[in-house]
């Protein structure tokens, strides 16, 4: 593992809990495992690229139903709107919770590693069986958080 | 988006992959697809980011893969490897970085490339939130190849 990075992946739980957080109450991390996001269900991947000084890509993954159940949590508590199914509005929140974690991983990288670091716009890949990076030139570090609504994978690759 | 960059792209495109030996024997019709793409199985994605920011995605079936990576090496491939996706990795490096050229030189338009990531999935959808992606199928000796553009100023 790249050295610098490891500091910054091990915030990330931090980082995500601070955005759950702000959406809504019923949302923790329960636990980490330092192993890539499996893909074994119907999957949705929010991929951004940093570029800058520090350039690489992260993506977040989830599976359906945690997707379904972690925008109904926000969706309830913020709006009083119950979701039930992959539509617009699930997958508009879960692209602004990836967006402010990733948002917070780029401005670690710019304090702690002293490199520019900004986000293209997003993607949201669905159903994909697999993301690859360029095996020429980068390396992927992932972590998988266990939440309460489900687990959410964690993958940069730089 | 201004049509004009979709042009060093298509270009590009041919050019490289004649290099390889292989043809464009037909350029499909153009199409938009509102910030929503279906993948026909195996898609290089690569992000722009300079005075045009968005995404090209290089979107082709897991046999057009095959058959692209067996000219491009000289020899038949038969399933998907790690000279697989590295070589339509490269392809779309080749041809990202050429129509990067292209653009700079004739119409002063400057941008960077981000590394490939390569997408598998015969149900993948691509999509992002705000820009619409121009589709330009090709269709070549190897099979169709879409190239597809999201991109703002």
């Amino acid at each position: 593992m790249n050295n610098d990075l490891k500091p910054i992946l091990n915030m990330i739980p931090q980082l995500a809990e601070g955005v759950f957080s702000d959406y809504s109450q019923e949302i923790r991390i329960i636990s980490r495992k330092n192993v890539i996001y499996p893909i074994n269900q119907p999957i949705i991947s929010f991929l951004v690229h940093f570029f800058g000084e520090f350039s690489g890509v992260i993506i977040l993954s989830i599976g359906e139903n945690s997707l379904v159940r972690l925008a109904n949590s926000i969706a309830t508590d913020k709006f009083d709107i119950k979701i039930n199914e992959v539509q617009g509005l699930a997958t508009s929140i879960f692209s602004e919770i990836c967006n402010n974690i990733a948002g917070r991983v780029a401005a670690q990288i710019s304090s702690q590693l002293k490199k520019t670091c900004n986000l293209l716009s997003p993607l949201l890949i669905y159903y994909a069986t697999d993301i690859l990076p360029d095996s020429e030139s980068a390396s992927a570090y992932g972590i998988t958080l266990t939440t309460t609504q489900g687990d959410i994978g964690v993958r940069i690759i730089c | 988006m201004n049509i004009q960059y979709l042009n060093p792209f298509i270009q590009g495109f041919c050019e490289i992959l004649a290099e390889f030996g292989v043809i464009v024997e037909k350029r499909g019709q153009l199409s938009i697809a509102s910030n929503l793409i279906k993948s026909d199985g195996f898609a290089v994605l690569i992000g722009i980011n300079g005075q045009i920011k968005g995404n090209v995605i290089y979107d082709m079936s897991r046999q057009t893969a095959l058959d692209l990576a067996s000219k491009m090496y000289g020899t038949e491939m038969k399933e998907i490897t790690e000279e697989v996706t590295d070589s339509i990795s490269e392809l779309g490096n080749m041809v990202s970085g050429k129509a990067s050229g292209t653009l700079h030189s004739e119409l002063d338009i400057f941008f960077n490339i981000t590394p490939p990531n390569i997408v598998f999935g015969e149900q993948t959808i691509v999509t992002n939130s705000t820009i619409d992606f121009i589709v330009i199928p090709l269709d070549t000796n190897c099979g169709r190849v879409k190239i597809n553009l999201a991109i703002k100023e």
